[in-house]
């Protein structure tokens, strides 16, 4: 059970376990027990290569997949339960809002969702929050560059107010100034007091934005902590180096 | 119930975008004006011949309307991560299951409401008068149409791939409109083991007979009532069932 002090963690998990079938009497093991827990207030970014288990984590942590074994706390409730995402936010990696709605429509549908909460953004200001330019609102979501839709995406993630978000490749399909633009969005949201746990492969974007880091492979998390952390473990200069070394030390291993 | 009627209004919104709906309305048209030229070549009651090959087009095209919304949402919206992010929001499983069936049921009526008013305004244009018993055909319609469209929601959260959800869904439709006759056929045979499974399916899955448009619009209100009622039984089970599946499904 979670004490009184968990309840203010916005997501825990212990000693998850993940086995998936896969075919009539093998299983893959996604998640070998994974432990982790998320402060308030704190940018946390997932690390790890495609297939490492990282989105199965996410899907987790947000009651959309059933773990095998452990224990998942989000807002210190079961994930499964509506309100343990009460005041969460997530966008899911290549997130593709209805191609026949326009970014107006589909807002004023995630704005309704949204007013679910206490107090809820217009659609137009999470519109404009996310930078989309005006005369895209009333154009076919099918007829809007991939970065477009990431910011429609991101705006239906905030337009409830959230005050955890999870991300899942946020960044991906972005031109540098998109990258920019949501870096700085991400950071003004935390600098509000907002918590951000982010899945990506992006090693340069994880490192000026996260205050941690983790970096699951294989099922398993490596490592937990500050990037400057990782850096001295690992005895590298690059957070790049660092990830490889770790990574592929576990490999060696 | 907010969330729900929420996600029902959504999906009405999405269905009456879709390319399909609008293609399927302009066929409707195409084959209206088909059955008012065969009408006017026929010998005796142009009237009841329009209204025949009118109600069947229309059961023809919203068949095809339920099998593609109903099939397809639930791989299209996990493919495009819509579904993850509502059920990342305070919404539960059964609320988007319920809402996303009554949002279909919402584009299944406008669709046959439209589709009788345009063949009750063409009968009354060219013929002066509309067949008696036209306004309780669209109901009978739609309650049949609203058990199928509940299997459907339900075997698309059963089967983990589209065809196979497809074939279920047509494999029911065919075997609640022909089990009556198969029953019926069977206990003239001589083979009682097979009359017996046919009457077995017959007394378990919705049989469709009842459901005869043109015996639903002459039979009493009670009738009506019962076949209401019926319906809707077997409606809550199959969206029970999708909701109890739905929730021990990895997403």
């Amino acid at each position: 059970m979670a004490g009184k002090e968990d309840l203010h963690k916005p997501l825990q998990l212990k000693g998850v376990k993940k086995l998936f079938k896969k075919g009539l009497k093998e299983k893959k093991e996604a998640l070998k027990g994974v432990s982790l827990q998320i402060e308030r207030g704190e940018i946390f970014g997932l690390l790890g290569p495609n297939g490492a288990g990282k989105s199965t984590l996410v899907k987790i942590a947000l009651g959309l997949i059933i773990p095998s074994e452990g224990e998942v706390l989000l807002n210190g409730h079961n994930p499964s339960k509506p309100q343990a995402k009460k005041g969460v936010g997530y966008l899911p990696e290549h997130f593709r809002p209805p191609s026949r709605l326009t970014p107006e429509t589909f807002m004023a549908f995630a704005g309704e969702m949204g007013s679910l909460s206490d107090n809820p953004l217009s659609p137009t200001d999470a519109l404009t929050l996310v930078g989309l330019e005006r005369s895209a609102w009333s154009r076919q979501m099918r007829r809007l560059s991939k970065g477009m839709l990431q910011r429609v995406g991101l705006a239906s993630v905030l337009v409830h107010r959230p005050s955890f978000i999870i991300l899942d490749e946020p960044l991906s399909g972005l031109d540098p100034i998109g990258r920019h633009d949501v870096k700085e969005l991400l950071m003004q949201f935390n600098a509000q007091g907002g918590t951000i746990f982010l899945n990506s492969h992006i090693l340069a974007d994880i490192g000026n934005l996260c205050h941690r880091v983790g970096i699951l492979h294989q099922g398993s998390l490596l490592f937990v902590g500050k990037i400057e952390e990782l850096l001295a473990k690992t005895g590298r200069a690059q957070l790049e180096e660092a990830f490889l070394a770790m990574v592929k030390g576990e490999k060696d291993a | 119930m907010r969330k729900t009627a929420l996600l029902a209004r959504f999906t009405l919104i999405q269905g009456i975008k879709e390319r399909f709906f609008v293609g399927l309305l302009v066929l409707l048209v195409f084959t209206f004006a088909l059955s008012q030229y065969i009408g006017i070549l026929s010998l005796a009651n142009p009237v009841k011949v329009v209204t025949d090959l009118g109600t069947s087009s229309i059961t023809f095209l919203a068949l095809a309307l339920i099998l593609f919304f109903a099939i397809t949402f639930l791989y299209k919206e996990r493919e495009e991560g819509m579904l993850l992010l509502i059920l990342s929001r305070p919404v539960s499983r059964v609320q988007y299951l319920v809402g996303r069936f009554t949002g279909f049921l919402l584009l299944l009526a406008p669709f046959l409401a439209v589709s009788f008013l345009l063949l009750a305004g063409l009968q009354m244009a060219i013929y002066s008068r509309v067949y008696q018993g036209l306004p309780w055909i669209p109901v009978a319609l739609f309650l049949k149409f609203s058990v199928v469209l509940a299997f459907a929601v339900l075997s698309s959260v059963f089967f983990t791939e589209q065809i196979t959800s497809l074939l279920a869904t047509i494999s029911f439709y065919v075997v609640c409109q022909l089990s009556h006759q198969a029953t019926l056929i069977a206990s003239q045979g001589s083979n009682p083991f097979a009359a017996k499974i046919t009457l077995m399916v017959e007394r378990t899955l919705p049989s469709f007979e009842l459901y005869k448009p043109f015996k639903f619009a002459q039979a009493p209100l009670e009738y009506k009532l019962l076949l209401l009622f019926y319906s809707l039984l077997y409606i809550v089970a199959f969206i029970l069932l999708a909701t109890a599946l739905l929730e021990r499904k990895d997403i």
